[in-house]
C-alpha cells in the first residue's frame, strides 16, 4: 500500500517547493465534494465522512487503543473538520487535512484523559487488536494464538510517547509517503524519518523475539 | 564500519534511501557481525508485525451520527474561533487594519484580561489556524497552558516547515546517537534543570511547538537511556509547576517504552 502511493506522488503532477518538504500537487478526489460541502450542502459533507471514516476510525485506534474510545473521538474529528473547513485552502489532498485533523483530536483526547486512562488501558488493547471483530473461521487454537500477538503489537505501540507512535501508525499502518506525513505534523521529512526509526527501535526489545517466535510458528 | 555506525543507518538501510557505497559498506559488516545482523532482523520482524495487524471496521452509522450533530448545532465555531478567523480575516484583506486590529486586541486585552483568557484557554479543537490568528493567539496565550496545545496545529498546510535538523548534516538519515558531547550536553541540561527549574520550563515555553516538542524527546530518550530518569522525575516533582507535570506524563509514557541499553 504504502509502496502504491510512493509511486503515485513519484509519478503525478509537478513538485513545487513548500518550506522544506517537496509537496506534490496532485489532483484531489475530493476536491468536487470540498466546494459543493463550502457551498453548503450537507450531504456532500456526508460523503466526505463515509470517504474517510475508515481511514480515521484506523488511525485512532491504533493511536487510542479502544474501539469505543476511537468512535467518540473519529465524531470528534469529523465535527472539527466540519467547523474548521472554511481553513482548507487545497495547499495539500483534503485526505490530508483529514488525518491532521484526527491526529490533533487524538492528541487532544490523551491529554484530557490523563492519567486515569492507564487503567482502562489494558481492557482496551483487547479490544483494539481485534479480538473482538469477528473473523472467518479459522482452527480456534491458531486464532487464539493470533488475537495474542495482535494484543501484544497493539500494547507495544501505545508503550511508545505520542511523538513516536504517530509517524510510525502513519507510515506502517496507514501507508502514508515521508512527505505527506510530514505535511501531516507539520515537520521536516528527516525528523519523520528519524522519528520512525526510533519509534522501530523502541519496539524492537519488545517485539522482536515475538516476531521471531511468529516466523518460526509460520515455518513449522 | 563500526557497530554505532551501522546501528544510525539500519533506518535508511531498511527503506533502500542508503546511498550503494555505505549500503555495500553495512551489508559487509552485517556479513561479520551476528549481533547487527540480529537487530536487522528483529527490526524487520518488528515491522512485519505491525504491518500484519488486521483491518479495523469503522462502526456503522458513525456518518449518520456526525450529520445528526452537526443539525443539532454542535459544529458551531466557537467565540475563540470566530474571534480569531474575524481577525485574520481583517489582517489578510487590508494590511492597513492591521494596526486598527492590533489596537482593537490589545484594548481588550487590558478591558477584559479575564474574558480574553478565557477564550485562548478553551480546548484546542483548531485544526488548521491561519499566520496572522496563531501570532495572535500565540501573544495572548498564557504560558501555564503550553504544554496542552497540540505541537502540530500551529502552521497552515503547505507553508514553510522548519528544518529542526538542519544542523543534522545527512537530511534523510537517523538523528545521531549520544555519544560523547551529547552525553555532555545532556548533562549540562540536567544541570540547568536541577540549578533553575521554572527557568527550564520557561526557555521551552519560549520556544516553536515542534522544536520544543523535538527537544524534549530527545532530552527525556537521552535521559532514560541514561538511566537518569528518577533524578529529573525527583526534580520536577518538587517545582509544583503545571508544564511539568506535563513532561512527568511524557516520560512516563516513553520511559515504558525504552529499554536500558
Amino acid at each position: 500500500m504504502r509502496r502504491e502511493v510512493s509511486h503515485e506522488i513519484a509519478e503525478r503532477g509537478p513538485l513545487v517547493r513548500a518550506g522544506a518538504v517537496r509537496v506534490p500537487v496532485l489532483e484531489d478526489p475530493d476536491r468536487e465534494l470540498v466546494v459543493r460541502w463550502r457551498s453548503g450542502d450537507t450531504t456532500a459533507f456526508e460523503t466526505l465522512v463515509q470517504r474517510h471514516e475508515r481511514r480515521v476510525f484506523r488511525l485512532l485506534v491504533r493511536m487510542l487503543g479502544s474501539h469505543s474510545e476511537a468512535e467518540d473521538v473519529a465524531q470528534e474529528t469529523f465535527l472539527n473538520l466540519h467547523r474548521h473547513g472554511h481553513r482548507f485552502r487545497g495547499e495539500a489532498r483534503f485526505s490530508t487535512f483529514v488525518y491532521r485533523v484526527a491526529a490533533n483530536a487524538a492528541l487532544n483526547r490523551r491529554r484530557s484523559l490523563g492519567r486515569s486512562h492507564a487503567r482502562e488501558r489494558s481492557l482496551a488493547v483487547g479490544e483494539a487488536s481485534g479480538i473482538a471483530i469477528p473473523l472467518s473461521p479459522v482452527d480456534p487454537e491458531r486464532e487464539a494464538a493470533g488475537a495474542q500477538v495482535r494484543s501484544r503489537v497493539q500494547e507495544a505501540l501505545l508503550a511508545l510517547s505520542p511523538a513516536l507512535r504517530l509517524p510510525l501508525v502513519l507510515y506502517d499502518i496507514e501507508g502514508l509517503g515521508y512527505a505527506e506525513i510530514a505535511q501531516v505534523l507539520e515537520l521536516a521529512e528527516g525528523t519523520v524519518k528519524s522519528r520512525i526509526h526510533r519509534a522501530r527501535q523502541a519496539l524492537r526489545p519488545l517485539l522482536g523475539a515475538l516476531a521471531r517466535e511468529v516466523g518460526s510458528g509460520r515455518a513449522a | 564500519m563500526k557497530h554505532g555506525e551501522v546501528r544510525v543507518r539500519l533506518g535508511p538501510y531498511l527503506e533502500g534511501d542508503l546511498p550503494l557505497q555505505q549500503r555495500a559498506l553495512v551489508d559487509a559488516h552485517l556479513d561479520a557481525c551476528p549481533s547487527c545482523a540480529e537487530e536487522l532482523r528483529e527490526l524487520r520482524g518488528t515491522i512485519g508485525l505491525l504491518r500484519s495487524l488486521p483491518e479495523v471496521e469503522p462502526p456503522a452509522g458513525l456518518a449518520n451520527s456526525v450529520i445528526a450533530r452537526i443539525q443539532a448545532g454542535e459544529a458551531q465555531p466557537t467565540l475563540r474561533v470566530r474571534l480569531l478567523d474575524g481577525l485574520d480575516m481583517l489582517l489578510r484583506s487590508r494590511p492597513l487594519a492591521l494596526s486598527a486590529a492590533a489596537v482593537g486586541v490589545i484594548a481588550l486585552a487590558l478591558l477584559a484580561p479575564g474574558w480574553l483568557a478565557e477564550q485562548v484557554k478553551a480546548p484546542q479543537t483548531t485544526a488548521l489556524t491561519t499566520p496572522a490568528s496563531d501570532a495572535i493567539a500565540r501573544r495572548l496565550a498564557p504560558l501555564d497552558v503550553w504544554m496542552q496545545q497540540t505541537p502540530f496545529v500551529r502552521r497552515p498546510m503547505g507553508s514553510s516547515v522548519p528544518n529542526e535538523e538542519a544542523a543534522t548534516p545527512v537530511a534523510p538519515g537517523p538523528e545521531p546517537l549520544p555519544v560523547g558531547s551529547e552525553l555532555g550536553a545532556m548533562e549540562a541540561q540536567l544541570e540547568q534543570i536541577r540549578r533553575d527549574p521554572s527557568g527550564f520550563l520557561d526557555e521551552l515555553s519560549g520556544m516553536p511547538l515542534a522544536e520544543r516538542d523535538e527537544q524534549l524527546s530527545a532530552l527525556l530518550d537521552e535521559v532514560i537511556r541514561a538511566g537518569r530518569t528518577a533524578e529529573i522525575v525527583q526534580i520536577l516533582r518538587t517545582t509544583g509547576d503545571r508544564r511539568a507535570e506535563a513532561i512527568l506524563d511524557r516520560l512516563e509514557l516513553t520511559s515504558s517504552s525504552a529499554s536500558p541499553p
